[in-house]
């Protein structure tokens, strides 16, 4: 009778002393299954990553990508009053295509880092005003009513959700990386962990209809500890026992799958991670460079785990910036541009930076218009791409009209967004892999209702052979 | 109602936080209305959704007053997004649509109501520059407040030129009577109390006593409390394979030290690195939207059957582990006289049963599981038990403990 795999890692975990031989038994048996198994490429070019950051709280972009031209920079200082940047701190930003208005643009003075990378290595690009649409949307046609409307705009969970859904009015039950997840799993073993895996904790954006997401600490996966010595074989023995009672309520049963997940995926990238050396420096004392760090680690042994598509989600909090702005933005940018610089790094040095892009989300973008001290709840904002397959040096989709009242303008400087939520996904849908437009329709099932399906801030990869 | 040191500088502020607790311990069974206001000129609360210091419009600045709070108590403090029956369930429109409880107009309205609160000072008050005072409630500086008409929930219109104080009052008022209050709140209650799926008769029921105490008091919150445990759905065992929820993280290890007259001998009960080990840490949410949703579903056989798990938002593949260890290592703490803060378990009831396993079992599983163990976990654990050597009737009693609490029958209350 052929032992079940779950059966084995118990009666082995019994017969172990610790985990950490629990950890090392189940990846000789991953090990094993994997050399049965049709042997998968091991090559870089099979290889692609999507890593989604998420700003949660809602980035004021309006202070992270800044017109500098004089005239469009006063309208700027006169409408943000205290919570302006000075002209002359912005770093200015060198556009491979000009703005067709004349307009130029600088970062936020604490991104040298990526404005490095825009410049020089060309490997970032900005797509701006963003946000959450149903339909192809104009400020006219939300001052009047006709408009139909993303539900519960400028509310902080609901936009966080609709932006990891990527599916404004749909259901709420799956996000646009897991329904890619579902598509696209295949390339990877079916002995390995869950190509989605969060840094962070649950999400939307991971929930697939097959693939649920793992999450990882910044520390690693963690096993169950203190069960040495005889008495502790007792009782792991009886925690598995407990584990795999067979649960009539859906409740328990899904904790105890949570669990013997955990623990069997443990095992799995615990050996993995066991050999794994990355020398790029990470910021310190940040938990987002932590998590980055963790991604670039797991990206590294990917050959290892039997995988050729991962999804990311990592994540940073306290972008609600109703108050004290300045200083708080300051902190929050400053992080992220050697976040993510030092990811790129990372990618450079795993010689993978054209088969991982990351992009930036957030739950919306900022009240043009101060309270005094901060901004309030808006609407479209600006994202940012990173990786050596990302057209760099640019800023994609249409920089709005900064006026108070003025075309784009929704309410105290709330833009109307101009491109999609479902466009900006679409686009990295696309370079992901997803190349039929029923199967793009699946990961974002408005996208025909946009004019397009490719922003165009991604090059092409050769389709997988 | 939620405040957080997470993010904040009130994390070197340890008198707010034990302020603002002040405040929900002494009206958590008071009435919701004067918990409202409480919470409404809490400086903590002030900080936290930037009510203090919200200043009226200032043409030449070009700003306009803060939305923070006005936004977040009523979405997450009282009556949430959608018109809402007694039930709970949404109201909907001719096109089957939920209706929105308030929209951007009404956000900006209570913006206007929520100007002029500053810190608590002695002497003459300044606007600016007063250190932050977090032990008595915010102070009005009606030149600071916003005289202007504002429009508020359920069309009504504040007049210009009511003072701070009317404002206040009538702007609470309409949040405090508006019908979803009941509902919004039993259906929050029961979820943390009793049962993440409650029936519609259930919130039903409980927003009845929230209307209506029997005395003709609206929002008399010893009597919900009251309503949600000793409601026949609370107190039938049902059998359905949904009833039920999970036991927050931090509330088991809560529970384990209840049972267990656990002590240190500093008295101090200090729980370090909280957020790694349970996914969260009192009074020190990610955001306002505290830890997890209450419509969090998690996906698979509960999101299929169409029930909420909110706290299976914070049941990740790390938390569980984590949790486990933590509490084992709960378990089995013994007192250190290097450490005073130490919390060490008083298991000298169970240690005497040690010798008898299955008696040993089932008063804990009276103890901590409302006599609701399955047989088969019961053999399990009265299996191991037997197996640690009788003389070590301390370990025995550990092993039990340890067992049960890790266990997915303790972990989800039923």
């Amino acid at each position: 009778m052929e032992i079940s795999r779950r059966r084995f890692i118990r009666q082995t975990a019994c017969a172990a002393l610790g985990t950490s031989s629990i950890a090392s038994t189940v990846w000789n048996l991953r090990a094993i299954n994997a050399a049965t198994a049709q042997a998968i490429s091991s090559g870089t070019s099979e290889f692609r990553a999507l890593v989604c950051l998420f700003l949660y709280g809602g980035n004021d972009a309006n202070n992270m990508v800044v017109p500098t031209d004089n005239a469009t920079y006063g309208v700027y200082a006169n409408a943000r009053g205290p919570i302006g940047l000075a002209q002359s701190s912005l770093l200015p930003l060198n556009l491979v295509t000009p703005d067709p208005q004349g307009r130029t643009f600088g970062l936020h003075p604490n991104m040298p880092e990526l404005q490095s990378l825009f410049n020089n290595d060309r490997k970032l690009a900005i797509t701006a005003n963003v946000g959450t649409l149903v339909e192809p949307t104009t400020a006219g046609m939300y001052l009047n009513g006709t408009a139909k409307l993303p539900p519960q705009l400028f509310s902080h969970a609901d936009q966080q959700v609709e932006w990891q859904t990527g599916w404004a009015d749909g259901p709420r039950t799956s996000g646009w990386g897991g329904r890619l997840a579902d598509l696209l799993t295949s390339f990877n073993n079916a002995d390995a962990i869950s190509m989605s895996i969060s840094l962070n904790g649950s999400n939307t954006f991971q929930v697939g209809n097959q693939v649920s997401e793992y999450q990882v600490s910044t520390q690693g996966p963690i096993g169950l500890s203190g069960f040495g010595g005889t008495d502790g074989q007792i009782r792991y023995q009886a925690v598995q026992d407990l584990l795999n009672l067979p649960q009539q309520n859906l409740f328990e049963g899904e904790f105890a799958k949570i669990t013997n997940r955990a623990i069997t995926n443990n095992a799995l990238l615990t050996g993995a991670l066991s050999g794994v050396t990355l020398n790029t420096p990470f910021p310190a004392n940040s938990d987002l460079s932590d998590q980055l760090q963790m991604i670039a680690k797991i990206i590294a042994v990917r050959d290892a785990l039997g995988m050729r598509r991962q999804i990311y989600f990592c994540s940073v909090t306290g972008y609600d910036t109703h108050s004290n702005e300045l200083t708080t933005q300051n902190n929050l940018l400053t992080e992220l541009s050697q976040c993510m610089n030092a990811f790129y790094q990372a990618t450079k040095e795993l010689g993978i930076s054209d088969r991982v892009t990351l992009f930036t989300a957030s739950d919306f973008s900022r009240t043009f218009q101060s309270n005094g001290g901060g901004s309030d709840h808006a609407w479209g904002s600006h994202a940012l791409i990173l990786g050596d397959s990302v057209k760099g040096g640019d800023i994609y989709g249409s920089y709005p009209t900064i006026a108070i009242g003025g075309p784009d303008d929704v309410g105290e400087g709330r833009w109307v967004p101009s491109t999609s939520v479902d466009e900006y996904s679409a686009t990295l849908a696309k370079w992901y892999g997803v190349s039929s437009p029923t199967d793009l329709a699946t990961v974002l099932p408005n996208i025909g209702r946009f004019a397009n399906p490719d922003v165009g801030f991604m090059n092409q990869l050769p389709p997988p052979s | 109602m939620v405040i957080s040191a997470n993010g904040n500088s009130m994390f070197q502020h340890p008198e707010a936080m034990a302020t603002y607790w002040d405040v929900l311990t002494q009206d958590a069974f008071g009435n919701f209305r004067q918990l409202l206001e409480d919470v409404t000129l809490n400086p903590g609360m002030g900080d936290y959704l930037d009510m203090v210091h919200n200043d009226k419009p200032n043409p030449q600045r070009n700003t306009a007053p803060n939305e923070n709070y006005a936004r977040e108590v009523m979405q997450l403090f009282t009556i949430g997004l959608y018109k809402l029956n007694q039930d709970g369930s949404q109201q909907l429109d001719s096109n089957s649509q939920p209706i929105p409880t308030y929209d951007q107009d009404v956000v900006e309205g209570y913006a206007q109501v929520f100007t002029g609160w500053y810190w608590y000072q002695t002497g003459t008050p300044t606007w600016n520059f007063a250190p932050p005072e977090y032990r008595h409630p915010m102070i009005a500086f009606p030149n600071h407040h916003d005289t202007g008409a504002k429009t508020l929930l359920n069309g009504v219109t504040l007049p210009a030129g009511q003072t701070q104080a009317q404002d206040l009052q009538n702007g609470l008022d309409l949040i405090f009577n508006h019908p979803n209050v009941g509902p919004f709140i039993a259906q929050r209650l029961i979820q943390r109390l009793v049962t993440s799926n409650p029936s519609p008769g259930y919130i039903s029921r409980v927003a009845g006593v929230f209307a209506n105490n029997s005395r003709s008091v609206r929002g008399d919150m010893k009597a919900v409390v009251q309503a949600i445990l000793l409601d026949p759905e609370a107190r039938t065992l049902t059998g359905s394979n949904s009833y039920g929820h999970e036991r927050e993280p931090l509330i088991r290890l809560a529970n384990l030290y209840r049972a267990f007259s656990a002590s240190s001998s500093s008295g101090k009960f200090v729980v370090n690195n909280s957020t790694f080990n349970f996914g969260q840490a009192a009074l020190y949410a990610p955001s306002v939207f505290n830890f997890f949703s209450p419509f969090y579903s998690q996906s698979g056989p509960i999101q299929n059957a169409g029930l909420v798990a909110p706290e299976f938002q914070i049941t990740t593949d790390t938390t569980v582990i984590t949790s486990a260890n933590k509490m084992r290592s709960a378990v089995y703490q013994q007192p250190n006289p290097n450490n005073p803060d130490t919390i060490v378990l008083d298991l000298s009831s169970q240690t005497q049963l040690a010798s008898n396993p299955a008696s040993l079992v089932d008063s804990l599983n009276l103890l901590l599981m409302s006599g609701q163990m399955s047989s088969n976990m019961r053999s399990i654990v009265i299996n191991a038990v037997t197996q640690i050597p009788a003389a070590n009737t301390l370990e025995r009693a550990q092993t039990a403990v340890h067992l049960i609490v890790t266990s997915p029958e303790f972990v989800i209350e039923k």
